[in-house]
């Protein structure tokens, strides 16, 4: 009994060592909460719409980007380097300014991949930073607009993105978290209640003619949906560009605008509703 | 038959569960039929749900995540032991079958005993895990079975099997002894094949969660089981849980032989417990000289997935638990040499290399401290506000990797060398080209000593992407090193004469108290590695796909965690002695009482 005593005093002592030297000898840092969505609104002030893009790029960027351990390329610099950038040849992007730069490393990391900083194997062709408005960090294009506000302003760089003023341009994300809500009756309603006309011109649904909106216009996608993608008829691309907007980007237009969680938030008997309409115009 | 009883219940749970999501969905509201979201009508499969606080239930003050931690912490201990432990005793049943020496059929006989003790606990300890999955963490549990359903089903049955398997290998030992051995060996080979199917399957559920596969961004499940369970990080967790728990299997058996030896009353005894601590001290030094590489591997496969998780375990806050992980492994080495050294007791009259003993201890320690070092270096004050507090600044990424790299390649080589002289004490070489080997193998050690650490400094000079692909040529010298000198030794061993005797039981008891430290420091070591692996998901039940919307989604102080951690450790060992007492009970008979208890090589 004992050797019990004994045996189980030594482990005891053993593990209090253990323990003893993970709370005093090394500091207790207290980490970082999980991230809550940074609230910015068109109501902002431009410096406090550059102070919430400071604070959402020390905790989403900062862990790469501090310029330690061959991480990440500091961006302090960003402002001229950028140009060299778009002109090296292995640029793969369409970014004609630092806004569009900043954006584009932010949404398509791999358009461009600084030298040395590439996915070990990939030759410097594959980015091995995470997509800023998907994944692990995962910001809304608010989030986005205000960390590039941010990184022009720390530069020294002219800042030409503002907080987005939600109805009048109507291009501010609808709120990720809304619910399913009341079933729409009709197609129509289900355009509006999902806010599709503030992007696109649409059948039935006036809106004045000749304002520039920032997707496709799909009056005519009746009849050109079928050729967009070759082996993908009308009904399943309309119905992979509402669930799936980055799996088919139309041409000539920004990809990652339009709202990736209409799979979320749509009913199937609306989308149904929704996919008829454009498809057939029923 | 409680393992049955408790897996049965486990069967049930899964099956219902997997089968009626419905008893999981309740919380997130009323999702009647009608109001099934478009993307899942579109590919059959829902996306992973949004979860809030009251997405998971709360019963009174307990607190979920330390409910799930510790049931899982204590599970994966008694698997890892029940899994580890038949890997061994099969080999060693083997070579006793093989040399026709009864001993060693007893000795493994022995092993797989407290094995079968602990068997019943990971049952209960898994019916315990699921239970609390289920009650507390619904949301995520549903998600999970919603595409690992067959593979749990699959599981369950394996269990079954596992079940069969080990109580006909362990019940049908003394029966099946002559003419029947191959039948019991092959056997236990169907007990590790599937002990090893078993551990391969769960092991894909954690890797999916840390890096998810077969799913989209959304969570959507394509409906491929096997693209989501064969995940980028499923094979390297698969090598390095092999590995470790071959390694903790030893310890824990070497524990045991450590307390019986304490307890021994008779000299046959005495020698019959020295030889299984020593066997057991054996494996486990054997499993674990492998191990930090299938780690390395591991990490490297964590920042191939993504970048951001890798830097975040080996440049974040998690950095720093690299420190103590360092200490446990300094601890670990040194208790095993420390054993090995003690061990030259046993030989008549002094080595002729034991002077070399002070060496390697001072090496075994300069190592260590260099691989400690960092921490105490960096981080001043100012430092730390200017990252915000969270970020090692010289804990780059891998910036410590290289320093790390070559202590532990050393520490490794001086570990072996400590083996090989214990070994090679036993003969004297007779002929003159042994001579010339033994100077061939120091020249070689002094080669691969100047190879790592040449190695080890350039790291300090090339990109972090080129960096970590020096660690291979090191690990290939250290294993070059190991095969060479074992293949001499051998050669030596079976042409020259043997001069010394192994006294087994001539050892001390403070030896036995080093192996006893091995069973802490692993058991401790598996729980905090297993906190980082889980942890650095940091805010996601599933990386990126499905957030953890409970209040406990923050990551906590590693004060903290390593307190969890020491309570999972005590329960275990708590458990664990239990299990050591109730397999000495009824005993005694086994060992014989001849003064011959133990083979005259280790
Ligand atoms: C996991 C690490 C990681 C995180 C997190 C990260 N980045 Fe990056 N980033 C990189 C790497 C590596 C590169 C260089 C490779 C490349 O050009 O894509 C890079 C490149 C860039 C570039 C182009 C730099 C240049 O010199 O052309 C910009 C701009 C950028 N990141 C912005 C951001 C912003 C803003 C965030 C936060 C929302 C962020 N990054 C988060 C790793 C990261
Ligand atoms: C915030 C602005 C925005 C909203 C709101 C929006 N879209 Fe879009 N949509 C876009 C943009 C930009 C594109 C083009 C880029 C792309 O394909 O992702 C697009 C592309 C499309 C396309 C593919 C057109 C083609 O020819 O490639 C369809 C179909 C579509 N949207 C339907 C809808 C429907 C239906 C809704 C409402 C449920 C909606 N969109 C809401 C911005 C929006």
């Amino acid at each position: 009994m004992t050797g019990v005593l004994r045996v189980g005093g030594y482990a005891v002592g053993l593990i209090g060592l253990f323990t003893a030297f993970s709370y005093y000898g090394i500091p207790q840092l207290v980490p970082e909460p999980p991230p809550a969505e940074e609230q910015v609104s068109g109501a902002m002030m431009i410096e406090e719409f550059v102070a919430a893009g400071a604070r959402i790029y020390a905790r989403a960027c900062v862990l790469c980007h501090s310029g330690l351990g061959d991480r990440a390329p500091k961006l302090d610099a960003i402002a001229t380097v950028w140009r060299e950038r778009v002109d090296d040849p292995r640029y793969r992007g369409n970014a004609k300014s630092l806004e569009e730069y900043l954006r584009e490393s932010m949404i398509e990391p791999s358009a461009y991949v600084v030298k040395g900083f590439g996915k070990p194997g990939s030759g410097d062709t594959e980015s091995p930073m995470p997509g800023a408005n998907r994944g692990a960090l995962a910001l809304s294009p608010g989030e986005i607009d205000a960390v590039i506000a941010h990184l022009q302003s720390t530069a020294g760089a002219k800042v030409t993105v503002a907080p987005r003023p939600v109805p009048a341009s109507g291009v501010e994300r609808p709120a990720a978290e809304a619910t399913v809500g009341e079933k729409a009756p009709d197609a129509v309603a289900a355009l509006q209640k999902f806010q599709c006309d503030m992007c696109h011109h649409l059948p039935g649904l006036a809106v004045e003619e000749g304002a520039r909106l920032p997707g496709p216009d799909l009056r005519k996608l009746r009849e050109t949906a079928a050729n967009r993608v070759a082996g993908m008829g009308a009904r399943d691309f309309i119905v992979e560009s509402i669930l799936f907007p980055a799996r088919v980007t139309a041409e000539g237009f920004e990809p990652g605008l339009m709202p990736e969680d209409y799979g979320d938030r749509m009913l199937a008997a609306e989308l149904q509703m929704i996919v008829d309409y454009l498809a057939e115009g029923r | 038959m409680k393992a049955l009883a408790v897996m049965l219940l486990l069967v049930l749970v899964l099956l219902a569960s997997g089968g009626g999501r419905a008893l999981v969905a309740s919380p997130s509201g009323a999702m009647a039929a009608e109001t099934v979201s478009a993307a899942e009508a579109a590919v059959g499969h829902p996306g992973a749900p949004k979860l809030t606080p009251p997405d998971y239930p709360r019963y009174g003050g307990l607190n979920s995540r330390v409910v799930v931690w510790v049931a899982a912490q204590l599970h994966l201990f008694f698997a890892a032991f029940v899994l580890g432990v038949p890997i061994f005793v099969l080999a060693i049943e083997f070579i006793g079958w093989r040399n026709r020496d009864p001993r060693y059929d007893r000795m493994a006989h022995e092993f797989i005993k407290i094995s079968m003790g602990a068997f019943s606990l990971t049952a209960t300890s898994g019916g315990i895990l699921v239970f609390a999955l289920v009650a507390l963490y619904p949301g995520l549990f549903a998600y999970l079975t919603g595409i690992f359903g067959p593979v749990m089903l699959l599981y369950a049955l394996l269990f079954l099997a596992e079940t069969a398997c080990l109580y006909a290998y362990y019940y049908g030992w003394d029966a099946m002894q002559g003419r029947r051995k191959p039948g019991h060996i092959l056997l236990g080979l169907g007990l590790n094949l599937v002990g090893t199917a078993l551990m391969v399957l769960s092991n894909s559920w954690a890797t999916f969660m840390m890096a998810p596969s077969g799913v989209d961004a959304r969570g959507v499940f394509a409906g491929d089981v096997w693209a989501a369970v064969a995940g980028p990080l499923w094979t390297p967790l698969n090598v390095h849980r092999f590995l470790a728990n071959i390694a903790y299997g030893g310890a824990i058996v070497g524990a045991y032989a450590a307390y019986r030896f304490i307890a021994a009353r008779t000299p046959g005894e005495k020698a019959h417990y020295d030889w299984m601590g020593h066997t057991a001290n054996g494996v486990a030094i054997v499993a674990l000289l492998p191990l930090p590489f299938a780690g390395y591997w591991m990490t490297k496969e964590i920042y191939d997935y993504s970048q951001q998780m890798g830097i975040t375990l080996m440049g974040g806050v998690f950095a720093w638990l690299f420190i103590i992980q360092a200490v446990l492994i300094g601890t670990i080495f040194l208790a095993a040499n420390f054993y090995l050294w003690c061990g030259m007791a046993r030989l008549d009259g002094t080595s002729r290399t034991a002077y070399l003993v002070k060496y390697i201890a001072g090496v075994l320690v300069i190592c260590f401290l260099v691989w400690f070092t960092p921490h105490t270096l960096v981080m001043t004050a100012r430092e730390t506000a200017a990252l915000g507090g969270a970020y090692h600044p010289v804990l780059g990424p891998l910036g410590l990797m290289s320093a790390k790299n070559t202590a532990v390649n050393v520490m490794i080589l001086a570990t072996f060398l400590t083996y090989q002289l214990f070994r090679r004490s036993m003969v004297r070489s007779t002929q003159s080209w042994m001579a010339r080997a033994t100077r061939l193998q120091v020249a070689f050690y002094i080669a691969a000593v100047a190879n790592i650490v040449w190695l080890g400094v350039y790291g300090y000079f090339v990109p972090a992407n080129v960096r970590i692909g020096l660690s291979v040529p090191q690990v290939a010298t250290t294993l070059l090193v190991i095969v060479v000198c074992v293949v001499v030794d051998e050669a030596i061993a079976s042409r020259s004469e043997r001069v010394h005797m192994i006294h087994w039981g001539r050892m001390p008891t403070r030896a036995q108290y080093a192996l006893f430290t091995l069973a802490v420091a692993f058991t401790w070591l598996m729980g905090l590695m297993g906190y980082i692996r889980s942890s650095i998901r940091q805010h996601w039940h599933v990386y990126t796909v499905m957030r953890d919307g409970s209040a406990d989604a923050f990551t906590p102080t590693i004060g903290h965690a390593t307190s969890i951690v020491s309570a999972s450790t005590l329960v275990f060992l708590l458990l664990i002695l239990f299990v050591f007492w109730l397999s000495g009970l009824g005993r005694g008979q086994a060992v014989a009482s001849g003064p011959v208890a133990a083979p005259a090589t280790p």
